[in-house]
């Protein structure tokens, strides 16, 4: 079975880790570049196979694991240290990092300097195309509608539980004696309406749109600092 | 002091039957450096998932090369299945290394058949092309298709091969034995291959290593790498699996691999074929990736150990595919080869790397 593991390193710690790898004698097996479409930064993954670890760990419990290095965060032409010097056989992909992402890769061992690719647009991988942003969009939106149901529902059973409790409130403040009960009764049932209205707000609120929910929010708190200081006056 | 001087070496030759472009340093008749040029077709493919969903992406996996075709979408699609944590049924895995095997013959075959082109035996090719296509026989009739199958789908498989079908490929693959035999004794003891081959384009173990080199070409040179000797999928139910492994690096190890893979092969589909469980087909999924979920998956395709990545982004698009395929990484490998070489060998070695641009070029 094969596993994979990611490890985040920087970019001034890459070299030292991939000699590391090199040193107890991983394979290996390539790198890529992606691009992270919320904040426009890159990200590289070097991808290597310790095939002597992998074959022990398969004798102990049957797996082994395909082992990742990933630098995140990479800005646009940030320079970035070429592991060719380690395995030279890096050199087409990061030829291609460099022609298809317009990501600056130093002292490679064989550099194209951008003619390794004959492509129709510059760096075309770092392209965002609109339909990639609507589809992202409407996940966004999909996914924060399902987020806001959740939220609803939940509130929904707070606010079951929540009536629930005032009508026991209530039954056993019919209970004790009439002297006894009068103020607390009121002060209880005052409380359990209280409850069941912020329960509905909050039900209200979380099937609304996240951004408008928001701005109820912000007016909701406003109106209660302005009945207190009304109060206080 | 010998004449240096630069000859261009494709990217239209009659060698190379997909474009690649070698810079070759020569001194007098002998290769003093290459230097290798693709990206002439370059198809950008995997940018397309963008504007296909991850069932739709499965077809252009399958495209991105006629020869690996069954590779490239076993590989997808099991990279899928491990980033949207599906569990396929035994089967299914039992199918789809059946079919990668028959797919690793029928490549072999192939590769066999422009090697004995390129060293001008014309009847060796012809005999190595006519038991090729017996394997492309059994595709047609199993999958309907020759090259392209499309069998393959995230989550199992399109349709069943049944029993007798399985059958009836262990039958084909036991007739045509002897005729695969001979024609590996004519490879590896004929005089005439024989001069051709041996002791031409010699990479070390050493070298071999340092430069990554995957599948048949860095197993001639005795490194014991085979993805399919981890034991994924179907091939942990084997009884044994070791790596055809050879010592000497030349263009000669590198056929006598080869040839002994298909043998190798054809066993492989004889024990799964005998041992195949019958629990379903599975079927598609419906694709919810979280938002950066990831799978990535390494096989051995029939040129040697492939990469598969996948990333979600929360919509039915992927956010990354990524296909490292063996050619790219043997890139280094094929430079290192052609280093002090006669210029008149310089075809046979980029021959016995087996070269698939389409791949490179996916």
């Amino acid at each position: 079975m094969q596993k994979a593991i990611y490890t985040t390193v920087g970019i001034d710690e890459l070299l030292s880790h991939v000699q590391a790898l090199k040193g107890v004698g991983a394979r290996f097996v390539q790198m890529h570049a992606e691009r992270n479409v919320d904040d426009g930064t890159y990200r590289l993954v070097y991808t290597f196979i310790n095939v002597h670890a992998a074959q022990e760990h398969i004798a102990q419990d049957g797996s082994y694991a395909i082992e990742n290095l990933v630098v995140e965060g990479i800005d646009r032409y940030q320079e970035i240290p070429s592991i060719s010097s380690y395995y030279p056989a890096v050199f087409p992909f990061e030829n291609e990092v460099h022609d298809l992402f317009g990501l600056a890769i130093t002292d490679m061992q064989i550099d194209f300097k951008g003619f390794f690719y004959q492509v129709s647009t510059a760096e075309p991988m770092s392209v965002i195309t609109p339909e990639v942003k609507a589809a992202r969009e409407k996940a966004m939106k999909v996914r924060a509608a399902a987020e806001a149901k959740a939220r609803k529902a939940a509130a929904e059973k707070a606010a079951a539980a929540a009536a629930a409790a005032g009508e026991g409130a209530a039954s056993a403040a019919a209970a004790q004696p009439a002297a006894a009960a009068g103020s607390d009764a009121q002060h209880d049932e005052a409380a359990a309406k209280a409850a069941l209205k912020a329960a509905e707000m909050e039900a209200k609120l979380a099937a609304m749109d996240p951004e408008k929910a928001a701005k109820v929010r912000a007016a909701l708190a406003a109106k209660a600092v302005r009945d207190k200081q009304k109060k206080e006056a | 002091m010998a004449h240096r001087s630069v000859i261009p070496f494709g990217p239209q030759h009659p060698v190379l039957p997909e474009p690649l472009h070698l810079d070759l340093v020569i001194e007098d008749d002998r290769v003093i450096e290459a230097i290798p040029q693709i990206g002439f077709v370059h198809r950008g493919l995997e940018k397309l998932t963008e504007k296909r969903d991850m069932h739709q992406f499965g077809y252009i996996a399958e495209r991105i090369c006629g020869i690996c075709a069954v590779g490239h979408s076993c590989g997808y699609a099991s990279a899928c299945e491990r980033m949207l944590d599906i569990e396929v049924p035994g089967r299914v895995q039992y199918i789809r290394t059946i079919l990668h095997e028959l797919s690793r013959i029928h490549s072999h075959l192939l590769w066999l058949g422009l090697l004995a082109d390129a060293f001008g035996f014309e009847a060796l090719f012809y005999r190595s092309w006519t038991l090729r296509e017996q394997i492309l026989k059994i595709f047609e009739s199993t999958c309907g298709g020759r090259v392209i199958l499309s069998i393959n789908e995230i989550g199992g498989l399109k349709h069943d091969i049944e029993d007798s079908e399985l059958a009836g490929i262990v039958q084909t693959l036991d007739a045509m034995r002897p005729d695969y035999d001979a024609l590996v004794h004519t490879f590896l003891d004929d005089d005439s291959c024989g001069e051709r081959l041996h002791g031409v384009g010699v990479i070390s173990k050493k070298d071999a290593l340092e430069l990554s080199m995957v599948g048949p070409f860095g197993r001639a040179s005795g490194v014991n790498y085979d993805v399919r000797m981890f034991g994924d999928g179907a091939y942990a139910d084997l009884a044994a699996f070791e790596p055809i492994v050879a010592t000497d690096g030349d263009c000669y190890a590198r056929c006598q691999v080869r040839c002994a893979e298909v043998t190798q092969a054809m066993d492989i589909i004889k024990e799964l074929v005998g041992k195949i469980p019958h629990d379903g087909i599975g079927g598609r999924t419906k694709l919810t990736p979280a938002d950066g979920a990831r799978g990535e998956v390494v096989i051995e395709q029939p040129r040697g150990e492939a990469y598969y990545y996948v990333r979600g982004n929360g919509t039915k698009n992927l956010d990354r595919f990524r296909v490292r395929t063996p050619t790219s990484q043997n890139l280094a490998g094929l430079t290192h080869a052609l280093q002090g070489v006669l210029l008149a060998n310089v075809p046979m070695i980029i021959l016995t790397i087996d070269p698939c641009i389409s791949c490179t070029e996916r």
